[in-house]
């Protein structure tokens, strides 16, 4: 009974990291813009993002050891360094993307500009780490988050044509407005795949205490909660393309999306988006916060844990504090939240190399994983998201040049 | 030196569990016969003179004016070494631990001003 309920809690917890103001607008874009032709960007991201989870999961349950620990001993302290530049600044630019989130979901449900509620918002995501435990982010904000299926039966209200859905599940090339089409895929790939999201979860399967017996149910989370989280951006870009295609509507802020959910249920609509985009964004700051904070601690080799007090572990508190702060300056600067998201969601994508390249070693070597390495099916996954990863690095910054500015 | 590949960047932890820092640097000392290690050595000096040694200049530079001013690294003599596998085991007292310097001065300085610490 107790694992078939941390199943569900895993599950709820994935959805609610997978969801967040990246996917939300990266979807809608793709879906105003292309209609359905997009899909195929949520299926592969959710794909590599279900191998990438499971094996972070796995990593740490078999070896006792995040991935960052691993990265650091296995490459050494230098290589680490490099990892955590590269993941701390892109995690830097989606934190304030998401402070953003939630500062626009307050502002479309206030009045009240967007900046004014950087500061609020920000504040309200440090106290919940400063005073909250593991548990609380976990679990607490993730319950939340199962608003954002206000999307899957929006979608579902508006009965999507299936066959063309289907039809645009399998990738292939735009009709027009290339750069814009690529830009976008890429962004939606950022999106999905997350370094922070991984990196989070090898850190809270050592927070929980995994073990071997865990394995079992790490595949069974990794695989329903990503496929739930990526079935919910679906839904997000059907309905887009339901709505704001057939209009020739072109997506250039945050509150045009406010009318997103307004076909399909309503009055209602427009306050379960806000909901969703303030609640998403909210968890999606935390764990990213909290993400960043664990993995300089554990790359230095500081006593951390969100279950300490913040004395216990005053670096590892101070990281996430600093972090938090600076990331609501942009907001606060009046940085546009849709260009923001644009811009950190195609760096992600770019960022990915330094994370995904280290596992192909990691995760066949007996040291860590004993009988538990990978397969060649796993291999096989692994070395495809590698050389995705490596094609997102090379075109994301001309691709942000070309078709950036949407 | 099988040794270097074996310790270097592993985790330090004391007999209570207490976290100090990563194997961050190896002292090898060359007497009569083999070399061997000496000490371990931890601290954000150490890895930063790894990466490029004017970096290591600059984060002493910076350890001489925030903190506690001092930018010497905590050496673990190889005698306190308990034992070595997954992470390395010390003896080592984790409140007087200069691993813990910065630790220690950001707990009195910074977060116990901040209420809910």
């Amino acid at each position: 009974m107790k694992k078939f309920l941390e199943i569900a809690l895993g599950i709820v917890t994935s959805v609610g990291g997978f969801l967040e103001a990246g996917s939300i607008a990266t979807a809608a874009q793709g879906g105003a813009a292309f209609g359905y032709r997009l899909s195929w960007a949520i299926l592969i991201g959710t794909i590599a993002l279900i191998v990438l989870v499971e094996m972070s999961g796995r990593l740490a349950a078999v070896s006792g050891h995040t991935i960052t620990d691993a990265i650091r001993e296995r490459f050494g302290g230098p290589f680490f360094v490099l990892v955590l530049v590269v993941v701390g600044l892109v995690s830097y630019l989606v934190l304030a993307t998401e402070i953003a989130g939630v500062a626009t979901a307050l502002s479309m449900a206030t009045g009240l500009a967007t900046r004014w509620w950087a500061v609020p918002v920000a504040f309200a995501v440090w106290i919940l780490l400063w005073r909250g435990t593991f548990g609380m982010v976990e679990y607490g904000v993730s319950l939340l988050g199962l608003v954002t299926i206000a999307f899957l039966v929006g979608a579902l209200k508006l009965h999507p044509a299936w066959a063309q859905l289907g039809t645009g599940l399998l990738p292939h090339r735009p009709p027009n407005h290339a750069a814009q089409y690529w830009f976008v895929a890429v962004s939606i790939l950022g999106a999905s795949i997350s370094p922070y999201l991984y990196m989070f979860y090898s850190s809270g399967a050592i927070e929980d205490h995994w073990d071997e017996s865990y394995l079992g149910m790490n595949r069974l989370v990794a695989t329903l909660g990503m496929t739930f989280g990526g079935v919910l951006s679906l839904a997000v870009l059907v309905v887009a393309a339901l709505v704001f295609a057939p209009k020739g509507t072109h997506i250039t802020q945050y509150e045009q999306l406010g009318f997103l959910l307004v076909p399909p249920l309503g009055h209602w609509g427009r306050l379960l988006f806000i909901a969703s985009l303030g609640i998403a964004c909210f968890g999606a700051a935390a764990e990213i916060a909290l993400a960043t904070a664990y993995m300089s601690a554990q790359g230095f080799g500081w006593q951390w844990s969100e279950n300490i007090r913040p004395a216990e572990g005053a670096r590892f508190s101070l990281i996430y504090t600093l972090l938090i702060a600076l990331a609501a300056i942009p907001v606060v600067l009046g940085v546009d939240p849709l260009k923001l998201t644009n811009v950190s969601m195609a760096l992600t994508a770019a960022s990915l190399p330094v994370t995904v390249l280290p596992l192909l070693v990691l995760m066949n070597d007996r040291a860590y994983l004993h009988d538990h390495t990978n397969s060649w099916l796993g291999n096989g996954a692994l070395i495809l998201i590698a050389l995705l990863s490596i094609v997102l690095l090379v075109v994301a910054f001309p691709l942000q040049l070309m078709g950036g500015g949407g | 030196m099988h040794l270097i590949g074996e310790v270097l960047d592993k985790q330090i932890v004391n007999r209570n569990g207490q976290y100090l820092g990563k194997v961050d640097g190896l002292i090898i000392t060359v007497g009569r016969g083999r070399p061997c290690v000496t000490q371990l050595e931890t601290g954000g000096t150490v890895l930063a003179t790894r990466i490029h040694s004017r970096l290591g200049a600059w984060a002493a530079a910076l350890r001489r004016r925030w903190g506690d001013g001092d930018p010497t690294p905590e050496r673990i003599p190889w005698s306190h070494v308990d034992s070595v596998g997954i992470t390395v085991t010390v003896d080592a007292d984790a409140r007087t631990s200069r691993a813990r310097a910065w630790e220690r001065w950001l707990r009195r300085h910074v977060v116990s001003h901040i209420p809910g610490h």
